[in-house]
């Protein structure tokens, strides 16, 4: 118990551990800000930045556990009543305890700061956050069994760099799925995480890696027992967490006109995306803003699972400018309910987000772009470029573009648009005929138009 | 004298050498001094007395204590200090740290006691003032104090030191002596050196070892005497090995050179001869 306070005093001062500590809350951190704050992915992103310090805790740990090895002390430490296995127990208990605490150093400051930023969404899961206090722990038994089974300390490195490149190869667990020790990309539509579970395996497979650490001082029956029971508890665990429950049913609320469908949890963010859009619900007549479909948060849906500011307001507005003006996927080039859908859109996001980088082309041969992509010729080069979704699927060209900037910078263009919006938005209207109405100089394009491959 | 350590026919053999070939020693309170050539046995003995190293062959008693049962070990190695001959230390410790290590591992598990105890062993060593340093920041000499403060913690009965004196400057040195001439009182200490110097001044006992086997036993003095009538000086230089004293003479062992005066015999004198060192017959 002494060797263990005393382990336990120089893990809690080891810089290697701070430093990880102070990474993973600065990083993480600075990572966040840009979003806001969901605390379901606030929480899984936290325990993915204590991975770092899980590392961390593994080689000190390791080397801890090592120690009584090197430096030329095994003579001396020889000759001293205490065995080994008394030094593999006390780094068995300190490890872990520091290990943890060092964990939470990183996951209580990130939760924390997405509490103080708001407006919060999501839930906070206690089990999800212990997740990453027992990741850490159990990194902590790896390293002490590491260092009793290995002779050299850069094993554990090559341990971590394993994991590390399970974790970023791998980042929706596809190979390994709940049996690997973290979860690092959570994907929402899943509905709850099996946290609790997943803990309690952390904590079973900890318990074991421990009892496996001691074991290397002999075949004893309470480690041999230790383990075979904890490896007993962890394997149907994992087992029955890949079952995952139902997500919660999800309730659409109406706002500004618009019909909001967030993930459960996420109602206080329909207040946000609703002041995101007023610029486009403010212009656009009840009747037009009733054809917009319902604007559903889901992994691939209207509305983003998470939401970055500045960036993700892009993708919703061409969506309700889209749908709003009565586009339709497909050629758009020259209609005047083009030029309004870009001009709505512009009132929300930057039209430059909309222009495609002149180096995405396409590779001859390749197959088509996915969801929420399309082919578009590039004005410049008449080289085709995919591109991310441009008003959801219609296409327009650099005229089009011309015209709704010029709109832009009309201030009384919103009036002109809600007073003639009927004929603006009809199929048949041509730029060029809506110019006096617009109160543009027309600009016509030069046929770029192109179909999608 | 009553042994208070009693080595019976004590053999090793690493592969097919014999670094130690039944060997029988007594050792009772007091100061020992273990002599012999490079590769002689004697870090073969003090490591199986430190309880490092098994024998193949005869045993160890101390204190009552026989080291080849698990406990009787365990209950030795409680009344036991020990430096190695190449005492490691953990470089990213202090001071304080690395002796508080092994006070821990000696069970010293009171930890105001213990500090007092580190405190203090420091202070014997003449470290006191830099408990607080990381031990890569040390020199030489003062790690090898640092390793012999360690060896000092709870005032062990039984002191076996593998070469102590290496590094340590003369006033340091000085400073070892007193220290120990003070332990062997009450203790049973046993040391290994290559110099005389340490024997002559410290050890009430020597004990030389040649290739495993002891080829005396016996006081600094009588090691000595076996040189009498064996040291002569001159003043034109010998056959043989010899070396100039500061007298501008000629100092040389053996048998009597010409026109050569018998010189005062040292213990290393004896040794020497003792052992047979190349120029020096037998
Ligand atoms: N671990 C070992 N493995 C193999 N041979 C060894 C080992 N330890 C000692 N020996 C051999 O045993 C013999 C005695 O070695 P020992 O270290 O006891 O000598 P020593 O008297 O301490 O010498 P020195 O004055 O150089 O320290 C030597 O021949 C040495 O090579
Ligand atoms: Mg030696």
């Amino acid at each position: 118990m002494t060797l263990a306070v005393f382990e336990l005093r120089r893990m809690v001062r080891n810089p290697l551990i701070w430093a990880a500590v102070v990474i993973a809350v600065v990083v993480e951190g600075a990572r966040a800000s840009q979003w806001w704050p969901d605390l379901t992915f606030v929480t899984v992103r936290a325990v993915t930045a204590s991975t770092l310090v899980a590392g961390a805790v593994l080689v000190a740990a390791n080397l801890a556990a090592g120690r009584d090895r090197r430096g030329g002390l095994p003579e001396s430490l020889g000759a001293l009543p205490s065995r080994a296995p008394a030094r593999t127990r006390a780094v068995l208990l300190a490890a872990p305890l520091a290990g943890a605490l060092a964990a939470a150093a990183v996951i209580v400051p990130l939760v924390g700061y997405a509490l103080l930023r708001g407006p919060v969404a999501g839930t906070f899961d206690g089990w999800e956050a212990l997740n990453g206090v027992a990741l850490a722990a159990l990194a902590a038994t790896a390293g002490a069994a590491l260092a009793r089974w290995t002779p050299w300390p850069f094993t554990s490195l090559l341990v971590i760099f394993g994991f590390a490149f399970l974790l970023v190869a791998n980042p929706r667990g596809e190979y390994g799925g709940w049996a690997l020790p973290w979860i690092a990309t959570h994907d929402a539509t899943l509905g709850p995480r099996p946290s609790a579970a997943h803990l309690l395996y952390l904590v079973a497979v900890a318990v074991a890696v421990g009892a496996v650490a001691l074991l290397r001082h002999g075949p004893r029956p309470v480690p041999a027992a230790v383990a075979a029971v904890s490896l007993a508890v962890a394997v149907p665990v994992v087992a029955q967490a890949a079952h995952l429950p139902k997500p919660a049913p999800v309730a659409c609320r109406d706002h500004d006109g618009l019909t909001f469908c967030p993930r459960p949890g996420h109602e206080p963010w329909v207040a946000g995306w609703a002041a995101a859009l007023r610029p486009i619900t403010s212009v656009v007549p009840p009747r037009a803003l009733a054809r917009v479909p319902e604007l559903r948060q889901e992994l691939y849906g209207t509305l983003p699972l998470v939401w970055r500011p500045g960036v993700s307001e892009t993708g919703v507005a061409g969506a309700v400018a889209e749908s709003a003006a009565g586009l339709e996927p497909g050629p758009g080039c020259g209609r005047a309910r083009t030029v309004v859908a870009l001009w709505l859109t512009g009132r929300v996001a930057a039209l430059d987000h909309e222009r495609a980088p002149a180096n995405w082309s396409w590779p001859p041969g390749a197959a088509g772009p996915g969801d929420g992509w399309h082919v578009y010729p590039l004005t410049e080069s008449g080289h085709t470029a995919v591109v991310p979704g441009r008003l959801n699927g219609a296409f327009y060209d650099d005229a089009d573009l011309a015209n709704a900037r010029a709109l832009l910078r009309d201030p009384g263009a919103a009036d002109r648009v809600r007073a003639h919006w009927t004929t603006l938005t009809d199929p048949a209207t041509t730029t060029v005929d809506a110019a006096p109405l617009l109160g543009i100089e027309a600009v016509t394009g030069r046929g770029l138009c192109g179909e999608p491959r | 004298m009553e042994p208070t350590l009693t080595v019976r026919e004590l053999t090793r053999r690493f592969g097919r050498r014999t670094a130690l070939d039944r060997v029988s020693l007594e050792f009772g309170t007091g100061v020992t001094g273990l002599l012999g050539p490079n590769g002689a046995g004697k870090t073969t003995l003090i490591r199986i007395l430190a309880t490092t190293l098994a024998p193949d062959g005869g045993g160890v008693r101390a204190f009552g204590l026989d080291p080849a049962d698990r406990e009787q070990r365990r209950a030795l190695r409680r009344r036991l200090g020990y430096l190695p001959q190449n005492p490691g230390v953990y470089a990213h410790f202090t001071a304080f740290e690395l002796v508080e290590y092994v006070a821990i591992l000696k069970e010293m598990n009171d930890r105001r006691a213990r500090h007092d105890e580190v405190r203090r062993v420091l202070a014997e060593v003449d470290l006191g003032d830099r408990a607080r340093t990381k031990v890569r920041r040390l020199s030489g000499g003062m790690r090898q104090r640092l390793a012999l403060a360690q060896a000092l913690l709870g005032d062990p009965d039984l002191i076996v030191l593998d070469e102590p004196t290496v590094g340590l400057d003369p006033e340091q040195r000085m400073r070892f002596r007193a220290l120990l001439s003070r332990l062997g009182e009450s203790r049973t200490v046993l040391l290994s050196t290559h110099q005389t110097e340490d024997v002559t001044t410290l050890c009430g006992r020597v004990v030389v070892l040649k290739a495993g086997s002891v080829v005396f036993e016996g006081g600094p003095g009588e090691l000595a005497a076996r040189a009498a009538g064996r040291v002569w000086l001159t003043t034109a230089p010998p056959a043989g090995t010899y070396w100039r004293t500061p007298d501008g003479r000629y100092r040389t062992l053996g048998d009597r050179p010409p026109e050569a005066v018998p010189g005062e015999p040292g213990v290393e004198d004896g040794y020497l001869l003792l052992l047979g060192a190349e120029g020096v017959p037998a």
